[in-house]
């Protein structure tokens, strides 16, 4: 019996679904099974980053290589943020880069039309986006978000885990002629964030930035839900349930090739070649086969008519151990025929036996082209960026020191001195926005967020991590209103000044945000 | 689908590591979520699982000339064992609350819930044992063969074998007892 159990075990570490031996009772395989599900929990892509800098700079430091790895700065003059950093001479790829900016900025709000949709739930939503959407192919944000505030009573409450933000990460693979700005630019999503430099370089802290080594894999943060490109084809909007895309679909052969370029094209791959976030591209077509035979609610499902309600309806049945990430907007956005070619595509797994020529493309062959004006600019952000990232170290040590003294003062019953910065303004929080970001944004940590903004709940948050830790949860509001330090540098953020009198100011309240 | 590494590839990367600790981040991508995993849990704690993560690979970064042939799995699992059983002599034992479980499972059907419990009851059962046969159940858990365990604590295969053996067989009659109640 324990011969088996063993046997078990080390398939069940190979194939998470691997099936048991035939000789195996039911009793037994569960337990196999419970056992190596509750002893291999992974850790997630951020912590497993967090682990590898923490150990990498320890080691360093024992080693006397510190020094060479991170230079300290001794800027005086506030932090460069990577965009505004840009030098002068440099007026082609900072004017392309703003032009971007201006686009993300467009992006971001359709998203949030999405995000709206997403989390507003109605069952009978394929109907309103119907109704709401047939008069134009590229819907606005207002258009697509309005109808459904309106027609749902319930607040619209972000919840945002501090960590989410960044969580969702993929591996890119440098190819020779590789610049950071390179990538970041042909990166479908990477350029709606302005943080994104920073936040490569800190989720990368072993990587050479300046110098990427062909082979190298670094991490790319990925915004959620990521942004569908594929633009609305008026008059092919699929048919409104299941069976009928299914009898429709019949009628049409898909093509694997097709599929793959589809697939490529709405960013699937960003999060299906990251099994940390999702199920495998390579993957799909077994994962939805096990589900089905496992899965009673599945009984009468074909492969085919599976995978089509996860395209269509992500969120009907997310896979255990994943996030519901997956907008729910290709329904919107997808033919019948690219529909037929994706599920080839994800067929065309299948088979057990495939030709390594077939492997496929996936989105860090995006093609990119490198101009030697780029190289220097890359490189320029970069120098400036890890002062950045260094600066924001010091500075969250040096808050825990406060923070430290604030809670000895505390306990010794003087007055509390405080880390809390005397000139203070207000922020709106906007959709997309999590608190992590507001921080970085004004050069601030969570503890004096949360110094300044009592209002706020932040459930299980550990203060002494940059992020909070990861079961930190925060409930934003969109429209609500943060105190936050003013910030030095007088960036384009529309805020009112207002000093405040002192550490204990009255703070309007703010109704407290109720989870949707 | 990912080829097997070979203890071969494993004993050059740290060969090379040695010049330069930067290329020890294969040996950590390849390890990173077993240790963490056998940290967490032996310490039933997220928090304490990735302190003590970072701690056991700045260990093996730092102690990377003590390496001297064998197998490189039970190597890192031997510092990781150790530094667990630190952890232990320096705090004071927590209570076995497991507080992964429930956020990994944060699903409503009825299928997650009944393999969240399965995986507490689990849980439950293995921390009733003395420390030492936790330890033996979640090495071989995450993948470490008797031989390999018997490196890390200093047994004979054969010794862990029977061990394992007899740990598995109770266990099993636990857990299907608890399940049919």
């Amino acid at each position: 019996m324990t011969q088996l159990i063993e046997q078990y075990i080390d398939s069940l570490l190979r194939d998470p679904h691997a099936a048991p031996p035939e000789e195996m009772d039911a009793g037994t395989a569960a337990f196999v099974r419970a056992m190596v599900a509750a002893g291999t929990t992974k850790p997630t892509a951020i912590v497993r980053a967090r682990i590898w800098q923490q150990a990498l700079n320890n080691a360093k430091m024992k080693n006397g290589m510190q020094n060479h790895v991170i230079a300290l700065p001794h800027s005086t003059n506030g932090h460069h943020h990577s965009l505004s950093a840009l030098p002068a001479q440099q007026p082609s790829v900072s004017s392309r880069f703003r032009g971007i900016l201006t686009l993300a900025a467009a992006c971001a709000l359709v998203l949030f039309g999405i995000l709206l949709l997403t989390m507003a739930r109605i069952p009978a939503d394929t109907q309103n986006l119907t109704g709401a959407e047939q008069s134009s192919g590229s819907p606005t944000p207002t258009e697509t978000a309005t109808p459904l505030a309106t027609s749902t009573p319930v607040p619209m409450a972000t919840v945002v885990a501090p960590d989410a933000a960044i969580e969702q990460v993929i591996e890119y693979t440098i190819r020779p002629g590789d610049t950071l700005l390179g990538i970041i630019q042909s990166l479908p999503f990477s350029f709606s964030d302005p943080h994104i430099v920073d936040k490569i370089i800190a989720l990368n802290p072993t990587v050479n930035i300046s110098q990427l080594t062909p082979g190298e894999t670094i991490l790319i943060p990925v915004p959620t839900p990521a942004p569908t490109l594929v633009p609305t084809l008026p008059g092919t909007r699929l048919p409104s349930n299941l069976a009928a895309i299914m009898n429709d679909l019949q009628s049409l052969s898909g093509e694997a090739d097709a599929g793959r370029v589809s697939f490529e094209a709405m960013a699937c791959s960003a999060c299906h070649d990251n099994e940390a976030i999702s199920t495998l591209t390579e993957m799909l077509w077994q994962s939805a086969e096990d589900i089905i035979r496992r899965l009673p609610q599945f009984s009468g499902y074909t492969v085919e008519m599976y995978l089509v309600e996860s395209i269509i309806h992500p969120s009907a049945y997310v896979v255990p151990g994943y996030a519901n990430l997956m907008p729910d907007s290709y329904r919107e956005n997808l033919t019948l025929q690219q529909l037929a070619d994706l599920i080839a595509y994800m067929r065309s797994f299948a088979q057990p036996a495939r030709t390594p020529t077939s492997t496929p493309i996936s989105a860090t062959d995006i093609p990119i082209v490198v101009t030697s004006d780029e190289l220097l600019t890359a490189t320029e952000i970069i120098a400036r960026a890890t002062e950045t990232a260094v600066e924001e170290m010091l500075q969250l040590t040096a808050t825990q020191l406060i923070q430290e003294a604030t809670r000895e003062a505390a306990v010794a019953g003087s007055p509390t001195p405080t880390a809390v910065p005397a000139e203070v303004t207000t922020y709106t929080i906007q959709s997309g926005d999590t608190l992590l970001d507001i921080a970085l944004r004004f050069d601030t940590t969570l503890p004096i967020l949360a110094e300044l903004n009592p209002q706020l709940d932040f459930t299980n948050c550990d203060f002494t991590r940059l992020s909070g830790g990861s079961n930190c949860t925060v409930l934003l509001r969109v429209g609500d209103t943060l105190i936050v330090p003013e910030h030095h540098e007088g960036q384009p953020i529309i805020t009112t000044s207002t000093p405040i009198p002192s550490h204990n100011a009255t703070v309007t309240p703010i109704p407290t945000a109720t989870p949707a | 689908m990912k080829p097997q590494p070979s203890n071969n590839d494993e004993a050059a990367i740290l060969r090379s590591a040695r010049h330069d600790l930067n290329l020890f981040a294969p040996l950590y991508e390849r390890y990173v979520d077993r240790i963490y995993a056998y940290c967490l849990r032996r310490v039933n704690s997220a928090s304490d699982a990735e302190d003590l993560t970072s701690l056991i690979f700045t260990r093996a970064m730092n102690g990377i000339h003590d390496y001297r042939g064998g197998s490189v799995a039970a190597w890192l699992f031997r510092i990781a064992h150790n530094t667990v059983v630190n952890h232990y002599r320096d705090k004071k034992p927590q209570l076995p609350l497991p507080d992964d479980v429930d956020e990994a499972f944060e699903s409503t059907l009825i299928d997650d819930l009944l393999s969240a419990e399965e995986q507490r009851t689990a849980i439950r059962l293995v921390s009733t044992l003395p420390p030492e046969s936790q330890n033996l159940i979640w090495l071989r858990v995450n993948g470490l063969n008797s031989s390999e365990i018997g490196e890390v604590v200093g047994k004979s295969a054969g010794a862990v074998r029977t061990e394992l053996y007899r740990l598995f067989k109770n266990l099993r009659a636990q857990f299907v007892r608890e399940l049919e109640r």
